[in-house]
């Protein structure tokens, strides 16, 4: 029992900070909100820290609920660093105006554990409320801001079709239950060589729960509305900590049930890859806020992301070729997730670092004329973010395009890689326009101003970080490699 | 230690990344401090390495600092790497030496510019590249220097851009280059081609230790390799038929032209070929062509250099002519001698540069030779300077060119192909004359500046004219590392060289060694090197005199043919606008008329731009209809596309 809570302690800190935060938030009247932000930085800190002592991997905690291995190692220091980061756009936001409430700490610590649990779980039940833990806290802080319309709008629509996706996935697990009469991932393997139809059907009803979590076609609806009401800081942590948590419960799930996955729901998905990324392009096209832009821009990347899946899923009898494929596809789709929070949360991280002198959101294309004259750093970090975004290299976005495209391509499906490059190159269209109005129009009387110092400060450390793992991307390719694989043979 | 090699290639760009961020806040002097000091610190841990070779075993010489491997993918390996041989030192030291030099010379020549600080910042960023393309391990390294020089070389040609002439002369340089560059990139694909079957794993495709270990693999494509990069030689030193933005570039800066476009971009082509000499050897038609090439050039530029008014255009021809002595002698397998005048020209190349530069300085940024005159009272140090620099050039002996230029044409002579060495000759006998018509014009005679310039005249501040002292004396000095046996000297940087060009004995000039009868082959070079240096003493008596005393004749011979043989040297041989006639303008015309009116504006802009911007619009237009912010409407979004699921499954089962 004590080496099962020794391996879990990075969770534990997470929990007892979230509790201790909003304890202190309580009862402490006189303690100052930026306190509070320091306070959950400290948690989030001191839990990579006790990752640091877990390093014994166990595939079996409390009989079987929890595994961790360098997978939940590497998802773990993907999500606490972006909560980390939220925290740091949130800080002064929180501190200075009183449309935010200081609830935000302890549920950013909570939705943090609960991405964290995603990752670890092997039991359904655990799973489930995992994404609750997570779900939960992330309705709250869309709602965030309590003077907007729009961003209790947003929590609200978000809670109800939350609600819906939830009941969808449960279903699923349900179904799974009924076929072999465990909760235990360890136990799918004697179904999903063999599975019925039902089996299939509760895998489909799996994919849609996960599915609506990362916004794919055709159950993406909620995600416009939502991540342009949301605060932008939450807006940035839902694109790439509740996605990823989405895509490694998903990945983990789907891979102990492999056969029965690739035989019936690959070519699906296949498909809806495809549209994914083409719905999400081409409506962003059109978009003039830049908050709804990045949401559909966010929804196009869930189709990279799929095409990645997809190459993970392809049936092929050679075991030997499929486990190489496999390694590397799977490991594209963790350095995507990785590629993807940095260039994103920086995106968002600047939206909210020039919408904190205003106190609304800094969400028109237009007002962001002449930046590179009145904020020099600040243009050029979001100019890298929009390269990277569009896979320019030499990114980070495009060393994670390049590893998900160079997985299909070996999985023979050259087609789609040629689809996936014809929507790169669309994007390119709107990301590239931020970066004509930042540079090549004369500041206004209404352009953007940012203040906070920390914000700006994180934006040009990310955008540092986009050009240097773009330029050296194969160290932390490996490390995706190695966490994918330590998830051992597929069902 | 091997890990000091990439400091060498890196601190350089630390320096140009110091002075470029902070163009417009830094201090003038800290700038020029900073960025003589990056180039310093790389000469002395280039120094540093060149002393712990000597110590090592001849075998040994050869350091290697893998950074990181850079592509790795469908058997394609491509590492960033530095790597060091006999070779790679020569080259490093030459770089950071003359380069450190120029960047204190800079410091006095820049004093008074607005943008020196980004002068500095290009200027470092320029030995980055040089650095990266002498110690890249591998061809396609060797690639991103060779374009990393060719950027610093547009970027400083055109430096003052204000001035369209110096625009224009940047863009010429850039696109001639592109020529190349093509030639230089098709060469690369068939290597990647030809070899890419038979690497194993772990190799690194254009690694230059795996090209020399499968050499043999490429044999039957090394003359095509070998003419594909040789064309990228071509531009960028300066070879027929793409020398023509050379003696443009001269607009730059002068220890711009100095520094790139004497002693060490334009010698690049050299290097590469010197550097794959063991894929060279293996084509004799390659290496002919190499030698014709840079024979005819160093003949063809030495008739232009005869009638320039301009002292850097003389200076520019020049250059091009002795690339044309390396490039032959790499064409006759004399690789090491190639080098060797490399690195004597580099430095009084360097010191003619500079020299004129001084004296553009000290005459009001005047360059016309016709408006100089009786400077020799006027600029005490430049002047002695400048002397040894020409007699170093014409090759007079003792000084640096005569040992190198001589073995040149030694080599070419006993190669058996006594056209390349006549040719050779005679170029030797005119640099000697137009150098000495140089400096007649130029030091000797009365001052005929208009008396506000003539006011002006004053000998450059130290930081100028301590490097000219400092070349002056390697000018002297530098020739005496490679002695040739039959003078009785070591011939040390030959022997120094030996391993690297082992493997590629290639020719008339080593099988004559060992062959031929020993005593009649030492008279031969005896006769041979008389004969030059009598030949280089009648160029330089001949060249005194006429300008000195009978300058009729001078006026005589242009008037010789009805003058039409002067029009056509002073117009460089109409090739400038032979190329306008036959290249440009009929591409510009297809350009502009069926490019541009017809596939661009027509196909791509209307039909495919146009066109599919209309269909994506329209989409996506339609798209958002859906998004209509209703939450019913978007529940039943969800189970649609449930029932969607499900009714998949049952066709899919």
């Amino acid at each position: 029992m004590t080496a099962n809570l020794m391996a879990i302690l990075p969770y534990l800190v997470l929990a007892g900070g979230a509790l201790l935060v909003m304890l202190v938030d309580s009862f402490v009247k006189s303690m100052r909100k930026d306190h509070l932000s320091n306070l959950s930085l400290l948690v989030l800190l001191g839990s990579l820290v006790a990752q640091q002592f877990t390093q014994q991997y166990s595939s079996d905690l409390f009989a079987g609920l929890l595994a961790t291995s360098k997978f939940t190692f590497y998802m773990n220091t993907l999500f606490v660093a972006i909560a980390l980061l939220t925290v740091n756009y949130a800080s002064s936001l929180y501190s200075r105006s009183s449309s935010f409430s200081s609830e935000f700490y302890p549920l950013i610590l909570l939705a943090t554990l609960g991405m964290c649990l995603m990752a670890a779980a092997t039991d359904m039940l655990v799973l489930f409320i995992a994404i609750e833990m997570m779900s939960m806290a992330v309705y709250l802080m869309v709602a965030g801001n309590r003077k907007s319309i729009k961003s209790v709008e947003a929590g609200f629509k978000y809670l109800i079709l939350g609600a819906f996706a939830s009941a969808i996935l449960l279903m699923g697990m349900a179904l799974l239950y009924g076929q072999t009469g465990s909760t235990l991932y360890s136990s799918f393997a004697a179904v999903s060589s063999s599975g019925g139809l039902m089996t299939s059907l509760a895998v489909g009803l799996l994919l849609i729960g996960f599915g609506f979590k990362i916004a794919m076609v055709p159950f993406h609806m909620w995600t416009p509305d939502v991540y342009d009401g949301a605060p932008s800081h939450i807006t940035g942590f839902m694109a790439t900590g509740v996605k990823a948590a989405a895509m490694a419960a998903m990945i983990r799930i789907v891979w102990v049930l492999i056969p029965q996955v690739s035989v019936v729901w690959a070519p699906l998905i296949g498909v809806l890859a495809v549209l994914t990324m083409t719905i999400g392009n081409l409506v962003a096209l059109a978009q003039s806020n830049i908050k709804r832009m990045l949401a559909w821009s966010s929804i196009a990347h869930a189709g990279y992301l799929l095409l990645g899946l997809m190459t993970l899923l392809k049936p092929t009898s050679d075991s030997a070729v499929l486990s190489v494929v496999a390694d590397n596809a799977g490991g594209a789709l963790l350095f995507y997730l990785l590629a993807y929070a940095v260039m994103n949360l920086g995106a968002f991280g600047i939206i909210s670092y020039l919408a904190k002198n205003r106190g609304e959101e800094a969400d028109n294309i237009e007002r962001y004329a002449g930046l590179s004259r009145t904020r020099p750093l600040v243009a050029a970090s979001l100019a890298i973010f929009m390269f990277s975004l569009a896979g320019i290299p030499p990114t980070i976005g495009f060393a994670g395009k390049f590893y998900i495209f160079e997985g299909v391509v070996k999985a023979g499906m050259i087609p789609l890689a040629i689809w996936g490059v014809v929507n790169s190159l669309l994007s390119a269209y709107y990301y590239l326009r931020i970066i004509i109005v930042m540079y090549m129009k004369d500041p206004e009387e209404s352009s953007y101003k940012g203040s906070s110092w920390e914000t700006a400060f994180a934006t040009s450390v990310l955008a540092i970080i986009s050009v240097l793992l773009g330029v050296i991307p194969a160290p932390i390719r490996d490390v995706a490699v190695a966490a994918f694989k330590s998830l051992g043979q597929s069902g | 230690m091997e890990s000091t090699l990439r400091w060498i290639v890196l601190i350089p760009l630390i320096g140009a990344a110091l002075n470029g961020f902070t163009v417009r806040m830094m201090p003038r002097k800290l700038a020029g401090i900073i960025a003589c000091s990056a180039v310093g610190i790389s000469f002395l841990l280039s120094v540093r390495l060149f002393i712990a070779m000597i110590g090592m075993d001849v075998a040994d010489r050869s350091l290697h600092d893998l950074v990181y491997t850079w592509i790795s993918f469908g058997g394609i390996q491509i590492d960033v790497g530095f790597a060091m041989d006999q070779l790679g030192v020569i080259m490093a030291l030459v770089v950071s030496g003359v380069g450190f030099l120029i960047h204190v010379y800079s410091i006095g020549y820049m004093a008074h510019d607005e943008g020196s600080n980004r002068f500095f910042a290009y200027l470092n960023l320029f030995i980055f590249a040089m650095m990266m393309l002498v110690l890249g391990e591998n061809l396609i390294m060797l690639f991103v220097g060779w374009e990393g020089v060719g950027l610093c070389s547009y970027l400083l040609i055109s430096f003052w851009f204000n001035d369209e002439a110096n625009a224009a002369a940047g863009k010429k340089a850039f696109i001639v280059n592109r020529v190349g560059d093509f030639g230089f990139l098709l060469g690369l694909f068939v290597i990647g081609v030809n070899l890419l079957p038979h690497l194993n794993p772990g190799e690194g495709l254009f690694a230059f230790s795996v090209l020399q270990h499968h050499a043999h693999i490429l044999a039957p494509a090394a003359t095509v390799i070998g003419l594909l990069l040789f064309l990228g030689a071509t531009g960028k030193s300066a070879q027929i038929p793409l020398f023509i933005w050379l003696p443009d570039a001269m607009a730059g800066p002068t220890p711009v032209s100095a520094l790139i476009h004497a002693a060490t971009m334009v010698t690049a082509g050299v290097y590469m070929i010197a550097r794959l000499n063991f894929l060279y050897v293996l084509s004799d038609t390659a290496m002919l062509v190499i030698a014709i090439v840079g024979a005819a050039t160093a003949l063809l530029a030495a008739t232009i250099a005869l009638t320039q008014n301009d002292i850097k255009k003389v200076l520019a021809y020049s250059t091009v002519s002795q690339l044309g002595y390396m490039i032959l002698a790499c064409g006759v397998g004399a690789f090491a001698t190639g080098v060797f005048h490399l690195m004597t020209h580099a430095f009084f190349k360097a010191l003619l540069f500079l020299g004129s530069g001084s004296v553009i300085h000290a005459m009001s940024n005047e360059q016309d030779m016709r408006l100089m005159g009786g400077l020799r009272k006027k600029l005490p140090l430049t002047w002695p300077t400048f002397i040894i620099g020409t007699v170093a050039l014409a090759g007079v002996f003792p000084f640096a060119g005569f040992f190198s230029k001589d073995e040149i044409l030694w080599k070419a002579f006993s190669d058996g192909n006594i056209w390349l060495w006549i040719t050779g000759f005679l170029a030797a006998g005119l640099t000697a004359f137009y150098m000495m018509r140089l400096v007649v014009l130029t030091f000797f005679g009365k001052n005929r500046a208009s008396d506000e310039v003539k006011s002006h005249i004053h000998e450059s501040p130290l930081t100028m004219t301590l490097p000219l002292v400092v070349l002056a004396v390697l000018s002297i000095v530098g020739g005496w590392i490679g002695i040739p046996h039959f003078m009785g000297g070591g011939n040390h940087f030959e022997m120094w060289l030996e391993p690297v060009f082992n493997s590629s004995h290639h020719g008339a000039a080593h099988a004559a060694a060992a062959h031929a009868d020993h005593a009649a082959e030492v008279a031969m070079e005896w006769t041979l090197a008389s004969a030059s240096l009598a030949w280089a003493l009648i160029g330089i008596s001949l060249g005194t005199f006429i300008y000195m005393k009978k300058i009729a004749i001078a006026n005589a011979a242009k008037r010789f043919a009805g003058g039409s043989i002067y029009k056509v040297l002073l117009n460089k041989y109409f090739i400038d606008e032979a190329y306008e006639k036959a290249i440009v303008n009929p591409g510009y015309k297809f350009s502009n008329g069926f490019l541009f009116k017809i596939f661009d504006k027509v196909i791509i802009d209307g039909i495919l731009v146009n066109g599919s911007a209309f269909v994506v619009a329209v989409t996506g237009s339609l798209l958002r209809l859906f998004q209509n912010g209703m939450v019913r409407f978007y529940a039943w979004g969800l189970f649609a596309g449930v029932a969607m699921f499900i009714i998949y499954l049952q066709l899919a089962s």
